[in-house]
This record gives C-alpha cells, structure tokens and sequence, in this order.
C-alpha cells in the first residue's frame, strides 16, 4: 500500500468528516494504527477542522450553561439508576446463585470427607484384623503342622516296632517283677537274625535322678550288658544294645550310665526265652 | 467541557440549523449525547474533538432534515433559506452566511461549496458527485484540497 497515495486519496478527511461508512471508518482506524505517517496526516486534519470550527465560534447564551449542567445529573440519575437495577437485579441472581451453589458444593465436600474418612478407618480396622486372623491362621497351620509331623513320626515308630514285632526271627520275652516292685513289668523284643534288642517298659518305678535302670543278657549264667534305658518314654520300643545270645533278660537299677557287673540286690525285673 | 467547547460546537450548529432557539435545544442535546455515550469515545479512533463535533453535526443535520425543521423553514424569509438543490446556491449565499472570511479567502467558489455541502449539509460524498455530475474520486480529491488549503491557514 502506497501510503502517499492513501492520503491524496481523500480518505482521511472523508473519515474526519464522518462521511464514511462503518466498514470504511473501520478500515480507516486500522490503516492509522498502523501506519504513524497517517496518524500524522490525520492529526493535522482534525488540527484544521478544529480550528475551523473554533473560528466558527459562537458563544452561546449564558442560560444554557445552567439548562444543560442541570439536565445533566438528572438525565445521569435516571440512567444510573435504571441502569443499575438493571446491574443489581443481574448481580443479585448471579451472586445469590453462586452462594448457593457455594454452601452447596461446600458441604457435599465435607459430607463426603467425613464418609471417606470413615471408610479409610474401616478398611485400616480391616486390615488390622486381615493380619491378626492371618498371623492365627498361621500359627494354627503351624501347630497342625508340627502335630502332624509328630503324628507321622509317631506312626512311623509305629510301624517300625508293629513290622519288628511280626518279623518272623523277633522273639518277645516278657519280663515280670521280682521281690522289690512285683507289679513292675517289661517286653523285650530280641531278633536273633540282626541281634538287635529292643525294650518296652510297661511299668517301672521312677528312677532316682543319680540311678538308670539296666539291661542284662544272660548268656549261660554270666550276665552281659545290654545297654541302660529310660522310662520317661514308655510310648515306643527303646533299642539297647546288640545281643548275639541269651538265655534270659534282667533289669536292674543302677549308677547314671551303667555297671559292668550287675548290682542283683537291685533286680527289678526277670524273664526267660 | 462545557467551558471548553460549547462554543465551538454552538457556533458548528448553529451555522447548520441558523436558529438560536434550535441551536440551543440541538446543544443541550449534543451534550447529554456526549455525556451518555462517552464510554463510546475511542481516542484510537481520533481527537475528543472530532468525536464531539460529529455528534453535534449529526444532531443539527437530523434537525434540518426533520418535518418540525421543513415547515419553520417555508415560513422563514424564503431567500435565506435556499433550497440546496438550487444550482445556484453558492453565489447566492452572502459571506458571513456561509461563515468564515478566511474560508472565502483561501477556497475557490468550487471548494467552499464542496465544505458547505459535506460539513454544514450533510451531503454524502457520492450525494455531491451526482448532484454535481463528477467523479467520486474527484470530489474526494477536492475535500483534501480545500482542506489542506485550510490547514495552511491555521
């Protein structure tokens, strides 16, 4: 755009006279924004066109300086007025709504605060109780466990001494009390192809904790030591030790380990093939 | 404001409607056009003043155009009130009529008719072209003339 050929155009002054149309003075407005020459241009035409008019100058009668001061105010009055009906009315609404949609949201926040809060506690009082019921279970499956490896030690024991005791070459010799506890009694299980001794207390007088009991073979009158054993345990057959002959099994109550030679004034129990 | 550019803009209209009654009722209500549509004031757009003078112009225009403005004017002194479809309107018209001595010194007959027209009258600018049976664009060329011819002046 040539800018000295916008300016002879005439457009400028057309603007400044108010003979343009909308859309022109619209056009015009922008070109003068952009363009500093035409602002220029334009200033020395209104420049012109005042001084024209103040040279055109007619005072006016002093009395309508007052008419219009006066009709001034009341002519603002009213539109302020109007206006600001207009204005509060709208406000009003709006503000009023925005209250109430405030309270509303506000206490829906804390109506579900509160709810959320409560559920946070359910579920930790949950969790709690998850573990507790957790840490039970476990001990429970624990001990069932243990009782259950216990159960299968004992049947294992079990058939052990059930599968010694139908074993065709086990020979079962009951030994019964003699003078100093005559209610006392025992079995002793002797499998002559292994020489293996097993002996199964039914009922013995408890020991002194300084003595044991012993079991003697003896083989042609000669006694031999067949290892000590206990009686705490009576449940399960107790192994002593290999024995290749005998013709008899005694017990006798000795020092903590054994004897080599058997004490006969503390003989329990006695008993023949 | 009042103080500033009543007179100004009186003198504006009261060359448009040449009455004192009308001028001061026109003036009264230029001003409260002013005052109630001031938040329409764009400086971008221009000066105050160019704003103000248009609304008072319009005002006073709208007035001679009005049937209230018709019927004052037949009963007037017809010779001062010439009709501006009249061909010989400007030679017609006596210099303090038309305003200005200094306009009358600078402009040509041609340029003081085209102002006349455009600024006291209203007359659009393709409204001048036909009346007066030339271009659009001569017309345009023509108003920045004559009002170049003014700026020189000031």
């Amino acid at each position: 755009m040539n800018i000295q050929e916008y300016i002879s155009s005439g457009v400028l002054e057309a603007y400044v006279l108010g003979a343009l149309s909308d859309e022109e003075n619209e056009q015009v407005t922008k070109m003068v924004a952009a363009y500093p020459e035409l602002k220029k241009e334009l200033d020395a035409i209104e420049e012109a066109m005042y001084q024209h008019a103040l040279s055109n100058s007619k005072t006016p009668p002093a009395s309508l300086r007052g008419r219009i001061i006066n009709s001034i105010p009341e002519a603002e009055e009213t539109k302020v007025v109007s206006l600001s009906i207009k204005k509060k009315s709208g406000l009003y609404y709006l503000a009023a709504a925005s209250v109430i949609v405030a309270l509303f949201s506000a206490s829906f926040a804390a109506y579900f605060w509160s709810k959320w809060q409560q559920a946070e506690q359910k579920v930790l009082a949950m969790e709690q109780q998850n573990t507790a019921i957790a840490q039970n279970l476990n001990l429970v499956n624990n001990k069932l466990k243990q009782d259950i490896t216990i159960k299968e030690q004992s049947i294992a024991n079990l058939q052990k001494d059930l599968s010694l005791v139908l074993d065709t070459t086990t020979t079962i010799i009951k030994l019964n009390g003699l003078t100093i506890s005559p209610t006392a009694s025992a079995v002793v299980l002797w499998n002559k192809a292994t020489h293996d001794v097993f002996i199964d207390v039914k009922s013995l007088p408890t020991p002194p904790s300084d003595k044991q009991y012993q079991l003697w073979a003896l083989q042609n009158g000669k006694p031999v030591d067949a290892g000590v054993f206990d009686v705490l345990d009576t449940s399960y057959l107790q192994k002593v030790k290999n024995i290749e002959s005998a013709q008899a099994f005694a017990v006798t109550l000795e020092k903590k380990g054994g004897s080599p030679t058997p004490t006969f004034d503390a003989m329990y129990l006695m008993g023949k093939l | 404001m009042y103080d500033n550019y009543s007179a100004a803009l009186y003198g504006t209209i009261h060359k448009i409607v040449q009455s004192d009654e009308m001028a001061q009722e026109i003036t009264q209500d230029c001003f409260m056009r002013i005052w109630n549509k001031f938040t329409d004031y764009d400086k971008s757009k221009g000066r105050l003043f160019t704003w103000m003078v248009n609304i008072a112009r319009n005002l006073a225009i709208d007035k001679t155009r009005s049937k209230e403005f018709q019927q004052k004017l037949k009963s007037d002194v017809a010779e001062e009130h010439v009709s501006i479809q009249d061909k010989d309107y400007a030679d017609k018209h006596k210099p303090e009529y038309i305003g200005v001595k200094e306009m009358l010194d600078v402009l040509n007959p041609e340029q003081k008719d085209l102002l006349e027209l455009m600024y006291y009258k209203g007359y659009s600018q393709s409204e001048i072209a036909e009346e007066f049976n030339i271009p659009l664009g001569t017309v345009k060329t023509r108003v920045r003339t004559a009002i170049n011819k003014l700026r020189g002046l000031f």
